[in-house]
């Protein structure tokens, strides 16, 4: 009966006992056009009630009403981050691999550390047998005349997939078990980025795999265990909500790891909103349940804070191996353009299909040639079947100028991802082949200038998932901690970012009526900063802003000064929050 | 024929000699031009006499060599180096002292460098009179270094005993690894860089002119090896035969001629199409004269005949 008493009937009296929260005092940021600046805000039910003046919201203030003192304190909307994988950048750490424990192992140690683990872990359907870690080092194989290899894995271990990293990363060992469950065997065709060791004249793989080549062995493991997965996710969120963060999309995703993001919601434990997008083909793991998820099976994940409406694929590739595919050669050569992974008339269909099922296509287009054929592939989309989703073009990292205006056209999304957006070692040196479309690179300031919606994805582990620092460099483009002098591309304004990591974000994800600015009647997102955007010198210093408090539909989620402790309106996330700030050297 | 561009990379610790030895590759008469990939263009220090253009990041000289500085993403360099009108004939790439020189090796295996160019040698200076005295840190770097080696070149032998050196070759090196010594940086072009561009044609004669240090030999049969145990012959004799390189006629493969090539501890073999005439087995290699002698070479091909 005292769960039946909380649905509240038309029938029953009208119980008015005000709003559950009021904060009053602040410098709140609304990014409500109509609107821009309040000083209070209240909130009942999850929703703003009130956005004014302090007077506005002191007839909501009631006897269980929470309220808060900002004092003067600088508000605004919670973050969006459009683009991450905090599966990608942890799970394999928590996954529980062999390490072998020695910074330099002998054979010895390494197949003594083989077998022990083997026989700790004993084949089950999440490991499937593997044996997956670190390390090897091939200065102690050579000392001890072993070629490492399949046939000495084979000598002591030939029942179970075994793949071992060298100290380097540069070099993977496999077993002919392991080598026979990826598919590798004389016939298969080396990657572009890197190859597999073979007898010169039989053609047979040996076992060592390198570089690129050993993402062959990756593909055929089971993906990261749920536990690993639930530890990714949960920390994973649970910094970027410390960090501001209140709605997010987790790009590649399968079965299994939308079982461990619902697993994490239905216990109450999601600190934001997520928009999770099912790989479309296997390029980075499996998805075995990929065509059930698309027809249906994703709504089993659904919730106010969940949706799988969404997938993701990379169209061209990246810079390092000279993959992003342009409408012109690359610098320095005669006619390479890099390569697509899907042709035109894949997207074009798919896309067309996706948009009629309501599923948001995120396509990977960094170089101009890739988001160009997108952006027809979205045309097609429209004539066929009118207005739609909102697709993603993803990094948008070279776009071409003729193509700015396309995105308002055609209602298309231009995310960008500060990996490149400042002078660094990595743009100037991994980056470099671009040659002078690395000065065109992420025109932010372009899609906006023709009316586009941009968003930010921080890409983790590509860059930081710290969302601070892309915003500091949107907005100065030079490198954040002076590790370089200069500047790449044209900066936006202050209060430009500040649109762009809120109702751009939620327009990305098509609540845009519902959520993302301080607005009576929408979500009550809100996170409260130690210092004001729009008054600060933003160089070497917006990026160190230090997140007071988020909130999400109403319900603070990170409270580190304890404002809501003890009332009725208590944080309800009190788990430390992990460490995953970039390494400043 | 393998018209690929050979190459050879040279690493070393700081101080390991390894500008001496590029300076000294560089103003030598070749028998073809060099291209140089350097690290530190400062560090070159080559008779002005020779430099007929120096530009920010490269140099010609008149002897046809050519030196560039290393840029920051060297495959991309590369590949724009060997697909340009004036293509290098020999390519040596000077790492960084603290470089990992099998991290460099590897692009060379992948497919968009490996049509274009093939990875001669890893050459590893080790600068024996300093070695051991280096620190903990330096010496995971000097192993990583050895790791990748085909080659070793000693430096500063001079300064140490022959006992003394050959207790630091048992230490640090492996038993398939040969080291070369050098005195005063003076090392034979010959042995070090493979100038006849995988040239098989020219193996019917033993190497002459070479230092008295060293010693060739030359074998050939009709009678065919087997793949496995010449592979295993070539293993043994690893430490003591510098290069070797044939045409081989395999039981294996009896229509296809097989040609290797093999530097230290690098040997590669490869299919050179249908046999034209009467299949016969040739291979020339040559050896440190205190290790091994041409009768012990010839003895060790003669026993590749054997059953596989």
């Amino acid at each position: 009966m005292t769960r039946l008493a909380q649905y509240i009937s038309t029938h029953s009296p009208q119980r008015d006992l005000g709003a559950d929260l009021v904060f009053t005092n602040g410098r709140i940021y609304t990014v409500d056009e109509d609107r821009p600046w309040a000083e209070a805000v209240a909130i009942k039910d999850g929703m703003f009630v009130a956005v004014g003046s302090n007077t506005d919201v002191t007839p909501l203030i009631g006897p269980e009403t929470h309220v808060q003192d900002l004092g003067g304190a600088f508000a605004m909307p919670g973050l969006y981050d459009m683009h991450t994988h905090p599966d990608l950048a942890l799970g394999p750490k928590y996954s529980d691999y062999l390490d072998v424990g020695l910074e330099t192992p002998d054979p010895e140690q390494v197949k003594q550390a083989i077998l022990a683990y083997a026989a700790a872990h004993p084949t089950d359907a999440a490991n499937g047998g593997w044996v997956f870690g670190k390390h090897f080092v091939h200065y102690t194989f050579r000392k001890a005349g072993i070629e490492p290899g399949r046939d000495w894995l084979d000598s002591f271990i030939t029942d179970r997939p075994v793949a071992i990293m060298d100290r380097m990363w540069g070099s993977c060992m496999a077993n002919s078990r392991a080598l026979e469950l990826a598919g590798v065997t004389a016939e298969t065709h080396d990657p572009n980025n890197g190859y597999i060791v073979r007898d010169p004249l039989t053609r047979e793989p040996n076992g060592i795999l390198v570089d690129g080549a050993y993402a062959m062995i990756m593909a055929a493991m089971p993906p990261p265990p749920q536990h690993a997965l639930l530890r990714a996710y949960r920390e994973g969120a649970r910094f970027q909500s410390a960090r501001g963060v209140v709605a997010t999309k987790y790009l590649h995703v399968c079965e299994n790891r939308l079982d461990a993001l619902r697993a994490i919601d239905i216990s109450g434990e999601l600190p934001l909103r997520v928009e999770a997008a099912i790989s479309w083909q296997d390029d980075i793991f499996p998805v075995a349940r990929r065509w059930e998820l698309l027809s249906g099976e994703r709504h089993y994940y659904r919730s106010k804070r969940l949706n799988a409406n969404a997938v993701k694929f990379h169209f061209d590739g990246t810079a390092e191996p000279k993959t992003s595919y342009f409408l012109s050669p690359w610098p320095n050569e005669k006619e390479w353009r890099g390569s697509l992974n899907l042709t035109p008339e894949h997207i074009c269909d798919m896309v067309a299909e996706m948009d009629r099922k309501r599923i948001r296509v995120v396509a990977h287009c960094t170089g101009d040639g890739a988001s160009d054929i997108f952006l027809d592939a979205v045309e097609e989309c429209r004539r066929r079947n009118g207005p739609g989703m909102r697709h993603q073009c993803a990094h948008s990292t070279i776009l071409h100028d003729g193509n700015l205006p396309r995105f308002k056209e055609l209602d298309v999304i231009a995310e960008f991802s500060p990996v490149g957006w400042y002078p660094s070692n990595f743009t100037i040196g991994a980056r470099s082949a671009y040659g002078d479309k690395l000065h065109k690179a992420y025109n932010v300031r372009g899609v906006l200038d023709h009316g586009g919606v941009a968003v930010i994805g921080s890409d983790w582990p590509v860059s930081s998932i710290d969302p601070w620092i892309g915003f500091e460099a949107l907005v100065t483009r030079a490198n954040p901690w002076g590790e370089m002098e200069g500047q790449l591309g044209d900066p936006i304004t202050v209060p430009e970012a500040i649109e762009m990591l809120t109702i751009n974000g939620a327009y990305s994800m098509g609540i845009e009526d519902q959520a993302g600015s301080i607005t009576a009647g929408k979500a009550a997102d809100m996170i409260v900063l130690d210092q004001n955007l729009l008054d600060i010198d933003p160089k070497g210093q917006l990026h160190k802003t230090e997140v007071q408090m988020t909130m999400l539909d109403g319900a603070v989620v990170h409270d580190p000064n304890g404002w809501t402790k003890d009332s009725l309106q208590a944080c309800r996330v009190t788990s430390n929050v992990p460490d995953f700030y970039p390494v400043v050297i | 024929m393998d018209k690929r561009i050979p190459v050879t990379i040279i690493s070393g610790f700081l101080g390991a000699g390894k500008t001496t030895l590029i300076n000294q590759l560089l103003q030598s008469d070749q028998a073809c031009n060099i291209t140089v990939l350097v690290n530190d263009f400062g560090a070159v220090n080559i008779d002005t006499d020779l430099i007929i253009k120096r530009e920010r990041e490269v140099m010609e000289l008149s002897n046809g060599c050519v030196c560039c500085s290393i840029q920051s993403d060297m495959v991309a360099q590369l590949h724009t180096m060997f697909t340009s009108d004036n293509p290098p004939e020999y390519l040596l790439i000077e790492t960084s002292g603290v470089a990992q020189p099998g991290r460099i090796a590897s692009v060379f295996g992948y497919p968009q460098l490996s049509r274009f160019a093939r990875l001669d040698s890893v050459v590893t200076l080790i600068d024996v009179a300093n070695i051991d005295g280096l620190s903990d840190e330096a010496h995971h770097l000097v192993r990583s270094q050895i790791e990748a080696a085909d080659l070793i070149i000693a430096t500063k032998a001079d300064l140490v005993d022959p006992e003394a050196r050959r207790a630091i070759y048992d230490r640090w090196l492996f038993a398939d690894l040969p080291a070369l010594e050098a005195t005063h940086g003076a090392v034979p072009v010959s042995v070090l860089l493979d100038q006849r561009r995988g040239n098989l044609e020219q193996i019917s004669a033993p190497e002459t002119a070479l230092p008295n240090q060293f010693v060739s030999a030359h074998w050939s049969s009709d009678k065919s090896v087997s793949y496995k145990r010449l592979q295993a012959s070539l293993k043994r004799m690893s430490g003591a035969l510098y290069r070797a390189k044939g045409i081989v006629y395999c039981d294996e493969f009896p229509t296809e001629r097989i040609v290797f090539n093999k530097v230290g501890a690098r040997i590669d073999f490869a299919k050179s199409g249908a046999w034209d005439g009467v299949p016969r087995t040739a291979i020339v290699g040559i050896g440190y004269a205190n290790a091994i002698t041409a009768e012990q070479i010839r003895h060790e091909l003669e026993v590749a005949q054997g059953p596989g």
